[in-house]
């Protein structure tokens, strides 16, 4: 390694082909799939796992790795603009004052091979997002500037809430490796997540720094009825609200007549 | 067993919700009241967003009311000359609601509006129910009648100009008053989660002098309609209306009020106002603790409101 130049050029290669789908910054080859593309909240939805397994293919011009290979494994929920409020007391009551926006992603889940800190330097980890503590959270401040470097105080109970509801883990040692080159591991997705499209992301490091990455997409979606009802809600208010009507004065006439008492 | 909540987004417990509605609705039978003062708050007590409970609590209202109604219909107790007038303002209070409630969800105060207006309501309401009423059981334990209330006296109210006819009531009165107090129940109604049967039917009684026998039925009519407009609203404008949720609760509500009735019709009037008012009075506190306390959550993160595609 030859210091910090060198990484954030790396960094910066390895965002660029991030964007440019997944192509893998050094001469490994990653091959990996997700258990399900699809999944599918139905009512009697109470959360689900997703198994993601891959392999680290290389090719005979590269060269030998003698550390072996760190493999993170991400599962990156649909970005929502998040407010996060802090309540001072204002004459004896409790009151939400001060805020911030964050422009984050709505569900985090990290496996890795190894304790985070030890797959690469901050700056590395940084670049590449591994790490709850290592997301870039675009803040918005009253008044509606951007800024990237917002109160410390703030973006800490942001994590701190979203860890707590379990949107946001991280799983240290939980990609197993098959093997010398076959990793498999499984990410929890709770109920309680967000519907949208899901990134099943992995990048596979060497000696600190990432050889190659990969991006697959899942589609969290209602079905059925759950997706109709949500569906007629969000798009056809009108049509929605006067079935509901319908449904509480029906629902109301009924249990009068059956439970006539006069 | 586990249902997920399609609007709400969030998993319940099926016979927890259930449960739920069926114990408010046994208190609402019992008294006599909607139980959205209670339910609402449950309903955010166990995870449920307060601006989905707030909406579809108003559902569940409609659904509680529609029977009661129907039984005062019945019995012809229901002045429906006084009804329109109310309900009108009530229609007008409720559309003013459904925006106040997008505007201070929007500024992240809603939380601590709400949280006010029960204090003031519910702490006013039922410390006022519990001093009048155990005024009376003492009395009537010692055996004095006291002094006969006359209750058609009139007050500043009934000088007021525009002054219509109520036949059904025996009532000539303003329209003024009649009007804003329709509007002030949908208003609060709408913000509040709540029927706001507790708040109409003392102010009908006290204020506008309507006879004891119509009381009831007319505020419940005007409830079944205001409660309408406010699900119709808040579903078109605010999506916040969760019909599965909504149906949870009503079945319950519906079954739980069956037996509330029935030990309802055992106890002294003055001892349900007493318990009534106990009960109102403890939520009322229950929201002024929490304000007071220092929170165990200092920071709250929630979704910015139209940020969700």
């Amino acid at each position: 390694m030859t210091g910090h130049p060198r990484s954030i050029l790396l960094a910066f290669t390895a965002l660029l082909g991030l964007l440019a789908a997944a192509v893998p910054v050094a001469a490994e080859q990653l091959i990996a799939e997700v258990s399900t593309r699809r999944v599918a909240i139905a009512s009697n939805f109470s959360g689900t796992d997703i198994t993601i397994y891959g392999t680290v293919r290389r090719d005979a011009a590269s060269v030998s790795r003698a550390g072996g290979y760190d493999i993170a494994v991400m599962l990156i929920g649909p970005r929502r603009t998040m407010v996060t409020r802090r309540k001072d007391r204002v004459l004896g009551v409790w009151v939400n004052r001060d805020w911030r926006t964050y422009d984050a992603p709505s569900f985090y889940a990290l496996a890795t091979t190894r304790p985070i800190a030890d797959l690469a330097p901050e700056a590395q980890l940084d670049a590449l997002q591994v790490g709850i503590d290592h997301l870039i959270l675009p803040e918005g401040i009253p008044g509606g500037v951007e800024i990237l470097a917002g109160a410390a105080e703030f973006r800490d109970a942001f994590f701190e809430h979203q860890r707590h509801a379990g949107l946001y883990s991280e799983y240290p040692g939980a990609v197993r490796v098959l093997g010398s080159e076959l990793f498999t591991t499984t990410l929890p997705i709770p109920a309680e997540v967000p519907v949208g499209r899901y990134a099943a992301r992995i990048v596979v490091f060497s000696d600190g720094s990432p050889v190659a990455e990969h991006v697959s997409d899942i589609e969290v979606t209602k079905i059925g009825f759950e997706q109709q009802t949500a569906d007629l809600a969000a798009h056809q208010g009108v049509i929605y609200g006067l079935a509901s009507v319908l449904v509480a004065l029906m629902t109301g006439w009924l249990g009068g007549v059956l439970f006539r008492r006069d | 067993m586990l249902l997920y909540l399609p609007v709400a987004e969030w998993p319940v417990n099926m016979f927890v919700i259930f449960g739920l509605g069926a114990a408010v609705g046994f208190i609402s039978g019992m008294f006599g009241v909607g139980g959205g003062f209670l339910l609402t708050p449950l309903l955010v007590f166990s995870g449920i967003s307060p601006a989905v409970a707030v909406a579809t609590v108003s559902a569940q209202v409609v659904a509680s009311s529609t029977s009661g109604a129907i039984s005062y219909w019945r019995r012809k107790a229901i002045d429906w000359k006084l009804a329109g007038y109310l309900l009108v303002g009530g229609m007008v209070g409720s559309w003013v609601g459904v925006r106040v409630f997008a505007l201070l969800r929007t500024m992240g105060q809603l939380d601590l509006v709400v949280g006010l207006c029960y204090v003031v309501f519910l702490g006013f309401i039922g410390g006022f129910m519990v001093v009048e009423s155990v005024g009376a059981l003492f009395a009537a334990r010692s055996g004095e009648t006291g002094p006969p209330k006359k209750l058609r006296e009139h007050n500043w109210i009934h000088g007021l100009p525009l002054r219509v006819r109520f036949p059904r009531s025996r009532l000539v009165i303003s329209a003024i008053p009649v009007v804003l107090l329709g509007t002030g129940i949908g208003f609060l109604g709408t913000l509040l989660g709540i029927g706001g049967g507790f708040l109409i039917v003392p102010a009908m009684i006290y204020l506008l002098k309507v006879p004891a026998a119509v009381v009831v039925g007319t505020s419940l009519v005007q409830m079944v309609v205001t409660m309408s407009f406010t699900t119709f609203l808040q579903a078109a404008q605010n999506h916040t209306v969760d019909i599965v949720l909504g149906l949870l609760l009503m079945v319950g509500g519906v079954i739980g009020a069956q037996f509330g009735v029935q030990i309802g019709q055992r106890l002294r009037g003055e001892q349900l106002r007493a318990l009534l008012g106990l009960l109102i009075l403890s939520v009322g506190l229950r929201f002024a603790y929490d304000l007071v306390v220092t929170p165990m959550a200092r920071y709250t993160v929630t979704v910015q409101v139209g940020s969700a595609p």
